[in-house]
């Protein structure tokens, strides 16, 4: 009678309680609103990544929303990286703080319940080199001679090419906007004020979401949502200029006829269509990560095998990478190089692609592997993991899939284990493991 | 479109009809009538007047048969005269009931288009700011200050204004009207118009008050919503600046329920305030009816409804086509 009693409470919140929730939210909303709010110095968020190889570093992550029900802690200390040219695939679950993930490196999480909270999320952005006064500093056109080199003259300065007002001519970038001199920095996203975080969005690092159909809005025409782009981060391009590039872009995510399509609106496009002009505007200022919400999850089957492809095809063309959302594991193994597997707001394993698709070590990986339908097995029944993601509202600490977990152990009820170190790209959250490693380094 | 148009005006046509029968019964099924008001005083004085002679009266005015036949054959009558043209005579005012509509219009449109301007001048940008800055100060001021303006009834909030601005500060003219009694009855031009339009600074400022708030709980609900649009995170990842997001992709998607709303405010614009100008004592349209009404002045009372009634007809076949100028995804079927 009495468990009865307190399993009901469990999801009640008394008015004491739930008036401490609001007190303790407003209080930790506007501490970290007046925090963004705060002028904030470059230096504060200028970092070294670990690895050079990188170009995402997450580390330690927490992105938590203060709801009236407590707070969910949906990314709760995530740490893996997204290595230059090559595709991460992040898989899991409905609710398992994949999207916040990938929000919180946009800065799109929905203030202000929404805050990262700490951690930071380190990524490699050219960024325009600035002068004393702030302004971006212009490359210009120079005279040069039969092998291209720089002609200088007497006292060995570079001779720039004049225009018919006797202006020096800022030379243009391959998008055909001004050339501004850039530098290679790395900024911590998760301290970056957002007036400087526009610079990233969009033109280093742009997103794919997962509804197609409302993601485009329906009272603009899609060149008008395709320009904007091109007018936004190309700077001193001409307005036909950037027309020829919407429809460049049009006609390379394979939209048969752009010219037709970049008068059109939203609404007389298919859920395919619209996707593709996502991936256009997407890939208009040749972002060097391309982060891809559950790309295919609202379109049929054909359409998400032509979209896989396009974005194969176009991580080739843009020589950048790819973060892919996705719960989709038969996706994953199409796509990606290295796979990530979360749960609960947590990394409990990650690998390559082979490492978790050959030997998934994970109970839930394999749970999930399990799951997902297979031509040549007869069954009767899809396999299915017992129970729920747990409520992330006051997550106890130990190991999240304990309660659905059929390896679960005597030490599962223990504090949330570790990560061990399998092989050198091979990283689990399990305790079935901790005694392998043990034994290894003991051996 | 103009196929749709023109068969939305047919349609109006019956709407139309049923309108004017309904007011018409229902004028005449008051219980007291133009003729009964007016002269039933002198019956009791034992002077000439008797029974028999406002009987007559009544049968000269078409207000005899109070049966559903006698009002059903004054309503055809009516109808015939209406649909030839003639709206009748005002039996209160003693001229035709189009130049009484059309003398007393200008000053009503007058004041509630301006009152009008700044209400949306107003509200609209306070809607969005309160709803960017969700549960903030200034949300919740504005709401608990609009919320307080909308529940005072105009005649409470006009006659508090009087009181406190004209009687007890005399920043405004104390004698109300349209202008003052001391201005000498030849002045013209600009002296005139400024003292109209001073006389016209009170009423204006209590409709903007009254009216602000729910322009401003709309425009805020809406601003919400379309801020947790995905096309909004969208506009926010192409790492446009807040005030384009707000400016350009909100606003743009909040004006298509704006303008549906705008355009069922032309009845109003043209009808006048009624009580307004009734509590300010100023001689528009509203006040010009209100008596009329009250006076059971059938004709004045039918042409001012039926006007008001082809304004609102239009107004809502204006809005319609305005839902399909501003939303592209609408289009006017046949």
């Amino acid at each position: 009678m009495a468990v009865d009693k307190q399993e009901r409470n469990k999801h009640y919140i008394s008015r004491k309680e739930s008036r401490e929730i609001a007190k303790n939210n407003s209080k930790m909303i506007r501490n970290f609103e007046k925090q963004k709010k705060r002028k904030i110095r470059p230096e504060e968020y200028v970092t070294e990544m670990k690895d050079p190889n990188n170009i995402v570093e997450f580390d330690d992550l927490h992105t938590f929303f203060f709801s009236d029900a407590g707070t969910v802690k949906a990314v709760n200390g995530v740490t893996f990286s997204v290595p230059a040219g090559s595709t991460v695939g992040v898989v899991g679950e409905s609710g398992c703080g994949k999207s916040v993930t990938s929000l919180s490196l946009m800065q799109l999480v929905q203030a202000p319940s929404g805050q990262i909270v700490s951690g930071s999320i380190r990524f490699r952005a050219d960024m325009f080199k600035l002068d004393e006064h702030g302004r971006k500093i212009p490359v210009y056109e120079t005279e040069t001679d039969e092998d291209g080199n720089d002609k200088l003259d007497e006292n060995g300065n570079k001779i720039y090419k004049l225009d018919a007002r006797g202006k020096k001519i800022i030379k243009k970038n391959e998008l055909g906007g001004n050339m501004y001199e850039m530098e290679r920095e790395v900024v911590d996203i998760a301290k970056m004020p957002t007036q400087a975080m526009r610079m990233i969005r969009g033109r280093e690092i742009s997103m794919i979401f997962q509804e197609p159909m409302t993601s485009l809005n329906p009272v603009f025409t899609i060149g008008n949502q395709l320009d904007e782009v091109g007018k936004l981060h190309i700077e001193g391009i001409s307005k036909e200029k950037v027309k020829e590039r919407s429809i460049e872009m049009l006609n390379l995510v394979g939209i048969a006829d752009p010219e037709g399509v970049y008068k059109k609106y939203p609404h007389e496009l298919s859920g395919g269509m619209r996707q593709r002009v996502m991936i256009a505007i997407a890939l208009l200022c040749n972002p060097k990560l391309i982060i891809a919400d559950e790309p295919t999850t609202a379109l049929d089957v054909t359409i998400q095998a032509q979209i896989l492809d396009l974005l194969r095809e176009i991580k080739g063309k843009i020589n950048g990478s790819i973060m892919l959302i996705t719960h989709d594991l038969g996706v994953v193994a199409e796509m990606a190089d290295y796979v990530v597997v979360m749960y609960a707001g947590k990394v409990i394993e990650m690998g390559t692609a082979e490492d978790i698709f050959d030997r998934p070590l994970h109970p839930y990986t394999i749970g999930l592997q399990k799951s997902k339908p297979t031509v040549d097995q007869v069954t009767d029944e899809l396999y299915c993991i017992p129970g729920f993601v747990p409520n992330p509202i006051n997550m106890p600490n130990y190991c999240y899939f304990r309660d659905r977990c059929d390896k679960c152990m005597e030490k599962c009820s223990g504090e949330y284990p570790g990560y061990v170190q399998v092989t050198p790209t091979h990283k689990v959250a399990c305790y079935l493991y901790k005694d392998m490693a043990k034994e290894e380094t003991n051996g | 479109m103009v196929k749709y148009i023109v068969k939305r005006l047919l349609l109006s046509i019956f709407i139309l009809l049923g309108v004017s029968m309904i007011i018409y019964f229902i004028i005449r099924l008051m219980p007291m009538d133009y003729i009964d008001q007016t002269l039933g005083g002198l019956m009791s004085g034992g002077s000439a007047m008797n029974q028999e002679k406002i009987d007559a009266i009544k049968a000269l005015y078409g207000l005899d048969d109070n049966s559903f036949g006698g009002i059903l054959k004054g309503y055809f009558g009516w109808l015939g005269r209406f649909l030839k043209g003639d709206m009748g005579t005002s039996y209160m005012y003693n001229e035709k009931v189009e130049d009484v509509i059309i003398d007393n219009m200008g000053i009503s449109f007058g004041i509630s288009f301006v009152s009008l301007i700044f209400e949306l001048i107003i509200a609209i940008p306070l809607g969005i700011k309160c709803a960017v800055n969700q549960y903030g100060k200034l949300d919740y001021t504005a709401t608990v200050v609009c919320m307080t303006l909308m529940a005072f009834p105009t005649f409470f909030l006009g006659n508090l204004f009087i009181m406190l601005f004209a009687d007890k500060l005399q920043w405004f003219d104390p004698s109300l009207g349209l202008v003052s009694t001391s201005l000498p009855v030849g002045t013209s031009g600009w002296v005139r118009f400024w003292d109209m339009m001073w006389h016209l600074v009170l009423p204006m400022v209590v409709l903007v008050l009254l009216n602000v708030g729910s322009y401003m709980r709309y425009q805020r609900t809406n601003t919400l919503e379309v801020l947790n649009a995905d096309y909004i995170r969208t506009a926010r990842a192409k790492g446009l600046s807040e005030n384009k997001v707000i400016y350009k992709h909100v606003f743009r998607n909040t004006m298509i329920p704006l303008v549906t709303v705008l355009a069922s405010a032309l009845p109003m614009l043209f009808g006048g305030a009624m009580i307004t100008e009734t509590v300010f004592n100023i001689p528009g349209i509203g006040k010009k009816t209100y008596d009329a009404l009250m006076k059971g002045d059938i004709p004045l009372a039918m042409g001012y409804n039926m006007f008001i009634a082809i304004l609102t007809v239009l107004g809502i076949l204006l809005s319609d086509i305005m839902y399909a100028v501003v939303d592209p995804r609408v289009k006017l079927g046949k």
